[in-house]
């Protein structure tokens, strides 16, 4: 089921009422089994996988800490050989099962193409393997929960079913927020009381979400011309312009909305989710456009791949200044994150571009003068000015293979050039046009007040009255039917 | 307990002004579309059925029921019936044979095939009671239209035909939320042909009637993409079926061919075949149900001057095909083969 | 080690090689990063500086900008872990 589609809110609503008359104990298997239902709802394979998934680095861990208690703290941490190994070989079989997930279907072609040049039939309908919905994200967590269980960051007292939960907990089973394990782990068996406060930001933080994702993103998704991702060619440059910012608002507000609902949703059951999403729009730099962007994805990568990559180099030439050791973490960690997108080329141009471009800001970071802050700089500044030109470069010319393939993202920059003519066609912009209006006024807000749920500390009868609106947009929202062409023949 | 809810009277203020608000707003905004000349600023209400012209049909049907004009009948089908049926015409030649008046109301659907016309008749029978529906059709009728796939899962055609959904029960109760539909669908054109003809159904006259005129030259290359069939469909006798299954509501069915411009149909390879196809088809449902066919396409009754193209009347033809219309019905009520029901009220 | 010795220590290495300025008059409850003097990558060279120079190693997920914005909460991370 879908988390916007009323059969979640009904879904919801049931858990919540069994949750709160059932005693502590039982809370958290209520949970994960609310949460495997879920799961099943969109495949039963899918909860077979996770559950595999879940026993393996059950026992995995159980080894790792053993072999941990069994070695005494040496100095630095405690970091051994042999524990080392152990721990690396658990990450490599959650990212070989990933890949086979996420390959399969790119090697099996691979494979069928092998087979069919031998003569063999075509069989390949019986190896067709689909990606369990989800399994990026839980991979990361699992991974997530080995490394902390090698750092001793998680409680002694965690069980099985504390790790099954942490994996499967339905609210960010889809899509996230990735959490580490060491700080959501704790949470699960905190003892919270949820009170007004907590309900009504909860709720917040749904509307909020259901905003973004029904009046914003979905609007805005359905107005993108359907070839503008396969043959940008045809469009002038003022509408590749135009087309991208709302599919780059498009996709903002749906992964903020997401996100928005799965924490409300999780905030009325006590579990308090990680951020994503801080209005990332209003960053100076691109490296601080990673800090608000996917945060739980930018964080994992910067605490389990740049970080200890980073640290691994400095070892060797400890030179902040010493350009391999800016150059490669930045590189190799936007290249992984490009990779965890979408097996193609595409992505790994993208990631490395922005690889690139991150390194260069960093470059120019450390060679500024003695104790500048950007930030006090007044915004005409040219080296202000100078960053937020970068942002243009980055939308317009890095960001674009995430979303084109390597030959239309050629193609795309060479239109932007060269295709100024003829001029757009504005009729399609009107309704694009009105959905930034609330897309704008959201993120504006919350950035001014640095509060997401600013919101609630408005004047009650004003919250009354967006209330009211946010239902009203909502509804009308899903009721923006576009008029298909093919009534429309004429004569 | 680990986890443990606690709630604080009061609690959900907001959420209760809010509702108030938004009962309020809806009220003032059902209050202003209803005042006259702001209607008329607006465009004529939608459906949510993918079609314009649908809509259009239904906006001036309702116009002239909300008049207090009682419509006697409503002729619905494809294009053809929207520009070949001139119901003014028809009330001519019926009341110079029979002396009473009779109203008719034209719902030509552009596209719109046999399911379409089934699923409109039920809707239009049940909220306008009229005397007699005639389907106007043909067999290019035979598949199924464009827009039926549309209009038969409507909401508000499912809600009508006791299907209950809430888009269905507030389409068919608010006039704000109609007019939403429509004015949302206009802002979401985005080229001006589809917007061109998403404007076109706004010349339709207040009786349904949108004629054409003069001719436009056509390629008869195109009638080898015939939408005809040499096997009758069962979505198409099923769809006659529960046409006819109308009559349990005080209505009399009629069914009219629509014909073809005769240089036309004679060219058309095969034209003679489909067509008996689809009469013996038609005729086998009709067999003891009280209902007739009137056969058109071999009476030649519109000149080659009257037509628009090969299939669509222009104007001159319209009059002449329906003042044919309108004497025969004329002379079958009056011999009795035809018999029309008293019928109730036409205001829902 | 005195909790001093180990800010003035962590002082000099940031001055002089993250803030790229030996003379800075940098206070021990200065925000670092939140006031973009640094930004949060330097925060694996605090790290490394850390092992090699005090012989305590701080976890990647403690090296956070929330947990080492101050030379006042580095030193303090710092002294918990350090040998005896």
């Amino acid at each position: 089921m879908s988390i916007t589609s009323l059969a979640f809110a009904g879904f919801v609503l049931a858990v919540l009422m069994l949750y709160y008359v059932l005693p502590g104990k039982s809370q958290k298997f209520l949970l994960l089994a609310a949460s495997y239902i879920f799961y099943i709802s969109w495949d039963w394979r899918f909860a077979i996988t996770l559950a595999l998934v879940t026993v393996f680095n059950f026992f995995f861990s159980r080894s790792l800490r053993q072999l941990r208690s069994q070695e005494t703290a040496p100095s630095a941490g405690g970091r051994s050989k042999k524990g080392k190994r152990l721990l690396w070989l658990g990450i490599l079989i959650n990212l070989a099962a990933l890949l086979f997930f996420k390959q399969s279907g790119f090697f099996l072609h691979g494979f069928q193409a092998l087979l069919s040049r031998l003569g063999f039939p075509n069989q390949i309908g019986i190896l067709e393997i689909l990606l369990p919905v989800g399994m990026s994200f839980y991979i990361l967590q699992a991974i997530s929960f080995l490394v902390d269980t090698y750092q001793n960051q998680i409680p002694a007292t965690v069980n099985f079913m504390d790790l099954a939960l942490y994996l499967a907990y339905f609210p960010k089973l889809l899509s996230g927020p990735i959490e580490r394990a060491g700080s959501f782990l704790p949470k699960l068996s905190e003892r919270v009381v949820v009170d007004n406060q907590r309900i009504t930001e909860s709720i917040t933080r749904i509307l909020i979400g259901l905003v973004r994702k029904i009046v914003i993103a979905d609007v805005l998704a359905a107005r993108i011309p359907a070839n503008f991702f396969s043959s940008p060619s045809t469009f002038s440059s003022i509408e590749l312009i135009f087309w991208w910012i709302a599919y780059i608002i498009s996709l903002y507000n749906d992964f903020a909305g997401y996100t928005s609902i799965a924490r409300g949703v999780s905030g009325l059951f006590g579990i308090e989710l990680s951020p994503n999403f801080d209005n990332p729009f209003f960053s100076t730099s691109i490296t601080e456009l990673w800090n608000h962007w996917h945060m739980s994805l930018s964080q994992w990568l910067r605490n389990y791949v740049y970080m200890p990559l980073s640290r691994y180099m400095l070892r060797f030439n400890q030179s902040g200044r010493y350009l391999p050791n800016i150059i490669v973490p930045a590189l190799v960690t936007m290249v992984l994150s490009g990779l965890w997108h979408g097996e193609s080329w595409n992505f790994v141009l993208w990631g490395a571009l922005m690889g690139i471009w991150i390194a260069a800001e960093r470059i120019r970071t450390v060679y500024r003068p003695a104790g500048e802050n950007l930030a006090n700089l007044p915004p005409w500044h040219p080296r202000r000015i100078f960053s937020w030109a970068g942002f243009l470069i980055v939308i317009f010319l890095i960001a674009i293979p995430f979303k084109f393939d390597i030959a239309n993202s050629i193609v795309f920059w060479r239109s932007l050039v060269t295709n100024w003519f003829p001029p757009p066609s504005l009729l399609g912009w009107r309704l694009p046009l009105i959905a930034f209006i609330p897309a704008i006024f959201i993120d504006w807000i919350q950035f001014g007040k640095h509060d997401e749920l600013i919101f609630i500390r408005w004047k009650p009868i004003v919250q009354s009255v967006l209330l009211a609106l946010c239902v009203l947009l909502i509804f009308l929202a899903f009721h923006a039917e576009p008029p298909q062409q093919f009534i429309y023949q004429g004569f | 307990m680990e986890k443990s809810i606690h709630i604080n009277r009061p609690f959900g203020k907001v959420g209760l002004w809010a509702c108030l608000g938004l009962l309020l707003f809806i009220g003032a905004a059902e209050a202003v579309v209803h005042i006259k000349p702001v209607q008329a600023q607006l465009l004529a209400p939608g459906t949510a059925n993918m079609s314009r012209s649908f809509d259009i049909q239904l906006d001036r049907l309702n116009a002239r029921v909300e008049q207090g004009e009682r419509i006697d009948c409503i002729f619905i089908g494809s294009s053809r019936v929207l520009h070949g049926v001139d119901p003014n015409a028809i009330r001519k030649a019926y009341s110079n044979i029979t002396g009473s008046d009779f109203k008719c109301q034209n719902f030509g659907v552009l596209g719109m095939g046999m399911k379409g016309s089934a699923e409109t008749a039920g809707l239009l029978a049940k909220l306008y009671h009229p005397r007699l529906i005639i389907i106007g059709t043909g067999f290019m009728d035979i598949g199924v239209g464009l827009p039926d796939n549309a209009i038969a899962e409507s909401p508000i055609v499912r809600y009508n035909s006791g299907d209950f959904n809430f888009d269905g029960w507030i389409t068919s109760s608010s006039l704000a939320f109609r007019d939403y539909l429509a004015e949302i669908s206009y802002l979401a054109i985005d080229n001006a042909h589809t917007q061109n003809d998403f404007l076109l159904y706004n010349s339709t006259k207040p009786d349904g009637f949108l004629p054409l005129n003069g001719h436009k030259a056509d390629n008869l290359q195109n009638w080898n993409n015939l939408n005809a069939h040499n096997k009758i469909k069962t979505v198409f006798t099923r769809s006659v079926k529960k046409i006819l299954a109308l009559k349990k509501e005080n209505t009399q069915i009629l069914f009219i061919e629509m014909p073809l411009r005769t240089s036309t149909f004679k060219a058309v390879p095969h034209a003679g075949g489909y067509r008996r196809v689809f009469e013996d088809g038609i005729n086998s449902v009709l067999q003891n149900s009280g209902s007739q066919m009137w056969l058109t396409q071999d009476l030649n009754i519109v000149p080659e001057s009257g037509w628009y193209e090969s299939n669509h009347m222009n104007v001159d033809g319209a009059e002449t095909f329906s003042t044919w219309v309108g004497e025969q019905l004329g002379q079958a009520v009056k011999d009795g083969s035809l018999i029309l029901p008293e019928g109730s009220q036409t205001n829902p | 080690m005195e909790l001093k010795e180990i800010k003035d220590k962590l002082k000099t290495f940031i001055c002089k090689e993250l803030l790229n300025n030996p003379t800075y008059p940098l206070q021990d409850e200065e925000p670092l990063i939140t006031s973009g003097l640094m930004d949060s990558f330097s925060l694996a060279q605090i790290g490394v500086f850390t092992e090699i120079q005090f012989n305590v190693y701080i976890p990647d997920s403690d090296l956070t900008v929330d947990a080492m914005n101050t030379v006042n909460q580095m030193a303090a991370r710092i002294q918990k872990d350090l040998p005896a």
